[in-house]
């Protein structure tokens, strides 16, 4: 049966389509990258020239590093205040059957389908008449709206990979509901905590609407920094930040993944 | 036989002076003894939505006995137990132990050890560690909890394996750990939820005895919950067989066997032959006459009237296979079927003649030692004959 | 520590001391609170109000009136800035679903290290920061950056750089850009529960690939294909970075007006009356999504 397969060409049309929107996909991160380590200031590409002096100007330079340190500050007490609050609900929908479940899961997935203009603009004005506006509690409480949802989403899913009857041995064998969950379920689903966590801090690190309606000088965060400097020029300084952001989602990538590795080899025990 | 046993050494009220919790030791090389509590339950009832899962149950289980709690599927058994356990609020009804009502109290305070089916091993945690979480949630000190956790594994014949994590045990191994952990603490009750269904036929036997001699030693009360009638009857000193979450009898094992209260138990516990018939006259043994006009002597033991209308059972290895024209024979037939089980040898008969007395059942079987015997192949006839002793009546009301 | 012998069961008294029972008490009637309540009250106070607040704005001044609807529907320039979300919505759309289709339709067929390749090439950018992915297209789409460089100096397609940048081109790219990860992922996410033996089968039967794909796969994925346009078609509508750096000013979305009003203008009413369209609009369209994926589980079933 040696007949010429006609329809060789056709196979490889999708992976043409795909490569093609991959590299639509990666390439304007990878021109970033060289920008930042360009010599001169003007933007061109190919750059010419190399150098690290844009790297030293984003180091050296006060409102950068002020705006640094607020968000990583930010983006740790965003992590644990959104893990908290999610571990919580978590718990709540994985163990409780109650008549307002669906409207509950609903309520804490809306922040990520407003759009988020409209979750900014109402914290902007609610902060005002509470003294919030520009401060740091402010801050961390507009980011952690965005982000616990997925933090319910993610330790909800490693709940469920952990059996129940586990919890029930232990409290069968002497301990009460919070030492059996401390002792038994939470190491099971510590992986998925430590996501949670991780990408908590990553969003609250990116996230740029939000920021711009309630920071104010003394708490500008990066994003916002970065907001401000782009809209009126394109110094290169901001593609040095742009460089260092990108390689912090892929640490963060990374990490997540390897994570990921951690939670199911748990998982597949505890099953 | 008196064995002088330290209790669980612990200090007279449950907490020091200064608040804290009593350091408990075990300083007796002896095998720890747990004295075990008796346990009364009082008009158990349990419904889920409209099926009763749990019908009005009341049984005593006295200290240090193995009862077995033995029924099909949905028959209510596991509900008792987790009752009992506290894990499941039972719509009425009570249950103590000892002299305390625990009903109220939620299961982590009620000092029991449980092994559970799926063991429930804690995967991220050694065999040591497991064994020792009931004494560490007890506040035991390290050096306690280092001696019990090493006596009980020598119980469980798993010393050597305290580094080891579940995920790298056999099955065999995993309930054995289970075991020794429900144990450690000298808990007065055991309940033990089908521990041995996910293991296969030899492993399951060499189990049964040890979990046997274990609970023998450390002398606490077991709940034990099967469906496999060998098991009960095996291990138990008394069994509670239920169905549809009442409870059709409760005996020993050999009473149980040999004089079944109701014709579930009958079929339950072994097989058994049902013969229909009407009492006929009451003397020395009661006669009863079949619908096909056979006079049968059957045991005394129950109360009965001329004029009832009975169901008998008869097991099979009581009836004995005959030449046809043995005096012996109460009935003629022929061989339909003919198994052969290695030590025993299996036939059912097709009687001879008329309606058959059988109810529910067109042959009579019988079982017989082989003991190099050679097989009766089918269609060979035969008489079948049994001591009147052996056909009992089944106390059960008839429609 | 006092040895005592006793002759008869010696266990604890099971119901615990006071204190024992008090904690037990406790915790079964202000456990389950405690777990739910604070994720609840902060939703509430930091959700549902101001959201609540910025709809009550939008008829308040200070008493209950309609005038900033009014003025909405009346002038002609709102209508004009809703009609340009929506048109850049649906471009972006659907450019967003032909890219994403045929890398979707990989993702499902490839093998394990292909699709982990693949994964990292969505996943990065995906996690990347909104504004970099701006930045970045700034880069690449200004007169003297790598697309134009290339048409002109490599290629010598065109004589003059062509305008990529602030102006509605830019946006577009840059709004497909940002929707393809979530688009792929989603209709990934949804392709995967296709059975593919379906299609080797119709090609067992004759089917050649192309026909095969068409008749099998193609419908069988059009549920999720529907689900997904409609969930980035409702997030394409609320973007308010993308079209500021990237766009003109003809290219004003919804979005971006309600933030001039609140942040420039300072006419909260009016801003809110905007934003309560946008959530209006989104929340119809979210509607619509949560409708097709409840159909598509059900037809999957």
């Amino acid at each position: 049966m040696s007949r010429g397969d006609p329809f060789a060409a056709t196979r490889w049309v999708p992976w043409v389509l795909g490569a093609l929107v991959l590299v639509f996909l990666a390439l304007p991160l990878f021109v970033v990258i060289p920008t930042a380590f360009s010599a001169s200031s003007l933007l061109r590409f190919p750059p010419r020239g190399w150098s690290l002096r844009w790297f030293h100007e984003y180091f050296a330079s006060d409102p950068w590093m002020r705006a640094t340190l607020v968000s990583v500050k930010a983006g740790i007490a965003v992590s644990l205040l959104s893990t908290l609050l999610g571990l919580g609900l978590a718990i709540t929908f994985d163990r409780f059957t109650f008549r307002g479940r669906n409207i509950l899961r609903a309520l804490v997935m809306a922040p990520l389908m407003v759009p988020v203009v409209i979750i900014g603009v109402g914290l902007y004005v609610v902060f005002l008449r509470v003294g919030l506006n520009g401060s740091f509690l402010g801050l961390v409480i507009g980011h952690t709206v965005v982000t616990f949802p997925y933090a319910t989403v993610v330790i909800g899913a490693s709940l469920a990979e952990v059996d129940k009857r586990l919890e029930q041995a232990a409290i069968g064998l002497g301990a009460n509901p919070v030492r059996a969950f401390s002792e038994v379920t939470l190491p099971l689903i510590a992986p998925g905590i430590a996501i949670s966590a991780l990408f908590g801090f990553l969003v609250s690190f990116d996230e740029v609407v939000i920021a711009i309606f309630v920071t104010g000088p003394q708490t500008a965060t990066l994003p916002r920094q970065i907001w401000d400097g782009i809209r009126f020029d394109l110094n290169p300084t901001i593609a040095a930040v742009a460089t260092l952001l990108i390689a912090l989602s892929a640490v963060v990538l990374l990490l997540g993944e390897v994570l990921r590795r951690a939670l199911r080899r748990t998982g597949d025990a505890a099953a | 036989m008196s064995v002088t046993t330290f209790d669980r050494v612990t200090i007279e009220q449950d907490h020091m002076p200064d608040g804290s919790k009593p350091v408990t030791a075990n300083t007796s090389p002896t095998p720890e003894r747990s004295p075990g509590a008796a346990i009364t339950l009082s008009t158990l009832s349990k419904r889920y939505g409209a099926s009763v899962a749990v019908d009005n149950v009341s049984f005593a289980v006295t200290a240090g006995e193995f009862v077995s709690l033995l029924g099909p599927s949905g028959s209510g058994k596991t509900t008792i137990l987790m009752m009992v356990a506290g894990f499941v609020k039972a719509d009425r009804g009570n249950v103590a132990l000892g002299q305390a009502d625990i009903t109220r109290v939620p299961p982590y305070r009620r000092n029991i050890g449980m092994v559970h089916q799926s063991y429930a091993l804690f995967p991220h945690m050694t065999v040591e560690r497991n064994v020792a979480f009931p004494l560490r949630m007890r506040g035991f000190s390290r050096d306690a909890i280092a001696q019990r956790v090493a006596h009980a594994l020598a119980l469980v014949q798993l010393r050597g394996y305290e580094t080891r994590l579940p995920a790298q045990l056999s099955g065999g191994q995993q309930q054995r750990v289970a075991l020794a952990r429900a144990l450690v603490f000298a808990p007065p009750l055991l309940l033990m939820d089908e521990p041995l269904g996910a293991l296969d036929k030899k492993l399951r036997v060499e189990l049964q005895s040890e979990i046997k001699r274990i609970q023998r030693e450390i002398g606490s009360t077991m709940l034990y919950v099967t469906h496999d009638q060998e098991e009960a009857l095996s291990m138990s000193d008394r069994i509670v067989v239920m169905n549809h979450g009442r409870i059709e009898q409760v005996d020993t094992p050999s009473r149980m066997y040999e004089r079944p209260n109701t014709r579930f138990v009958a079929d339950f516990l072994g097989t058994s032959n049902f013969i229909v018939a009407k009492v006929e006259a009451i003397g020395d043994t009661v006669l009863v006459r079949t619908e096909s006009g056979l006079l049968l002597k059957a045991a005394q033991g129950v109360t009965v009237r001329v004029g009832d209308r009975l169901t008998l059972s008869l097991r099979p290895e009581r009836v004995r296979v005959l030449a046809p024209e043995s005096s012996h024979a109460l009935a003629r037939g022929t061989v339909a079927e003919a198994a052969f089980f290695g030590n025993t040898q299996r036939y059912a008969i097709r009687l001879a003649g008329g309606e058959t007395p059988l109810a529910g059942g067109e042959t009579l079987i019988a079982t017989r030692p082989s003991l190099g015997e050679p097989m009766l192949p089918p269609g060979t006839t035969v008489g079948v004959g049994w001591e009147g002793a052996d056909l009992w009546i089944i106390p059960e009301p008839q429609p | 520590m006092i040895l005592v012998r006793k002759p008869g069961p010696t266990f604890r008294d099971h119901a615990g001391d006071v204190r024992e029972q008090t904690f037990d008490r406790l915790l079964t009637r202000f456990g389950p609170v405690a777990l739910w309540l604070p994720g609840v009250a902060f939703m509430v106070a930091f959700f549902l109000l101001p959201v609540g607040w910025i709809v009550a704005q939008s008829v308040l001044d200070p008493g209950f009136t309609l005038k900033f609807y009014e003025r909405l529907a009346a002038a002609p320039e709102y209508a004009l800035v809703l009609w340009i979300s929506i048109k850049i919505g649906l471009i972006s759309t659907l450019f967003t679903m032909l890219a994403a289709y045929p890398v979707a339709y990989l993702l499902v067929i490839a093998q394990p290290t292909a699709r982990a390749i693949m994964m990292a090439c969505i996943l990065l950018p995906f996690w990347t920061n909104i504004l970099v992915r701006c930045y970045a297209w700034m880069l690449v789409l200004q007169t003297k950056g790598l697309v134009n460089t290339a048409l002109v100096d490599w290629f010598g397609v065109v004589g003059s750089p062509l305008p990529l940048l602030f102006n509605l081109t830019g946006v577009i790219i840059g709004m497909v850009h940002y929707l393809l990860p979530i688009a792929i992922l989603t209709l990934y996410a949804g392709l995967k529960t296709i059975d593919l033996r379906l299609v080797r089968a119709a090609q067992g039967l004759g089917a050649n690939p192309v026909r095969a794909f068409l008749a099998v796969f193609l419908p069988l994925s059009l549920p999720t294909l529907r689900a997904t346009t409609m969930l980035v078609f409702v997030l394409s509508l609320g973007f308010y970075v993308t079209p500021a750096l990237l766009g003109g000013r003809t290219e004003i979305t919804v979005a971006m007006l309600v933030s001039t009003y609140f942040s420039d203008v300072l006419n909260w009413g009016f801003g809110a009356a905007l934003a309560v369209l946008l959530l209006a609009v989104t929340l119809v369209g979210l509607t619509i999504y949560f409708a097709l994926e409840r159909n598509r589980t059900r037809v999957a079933a």
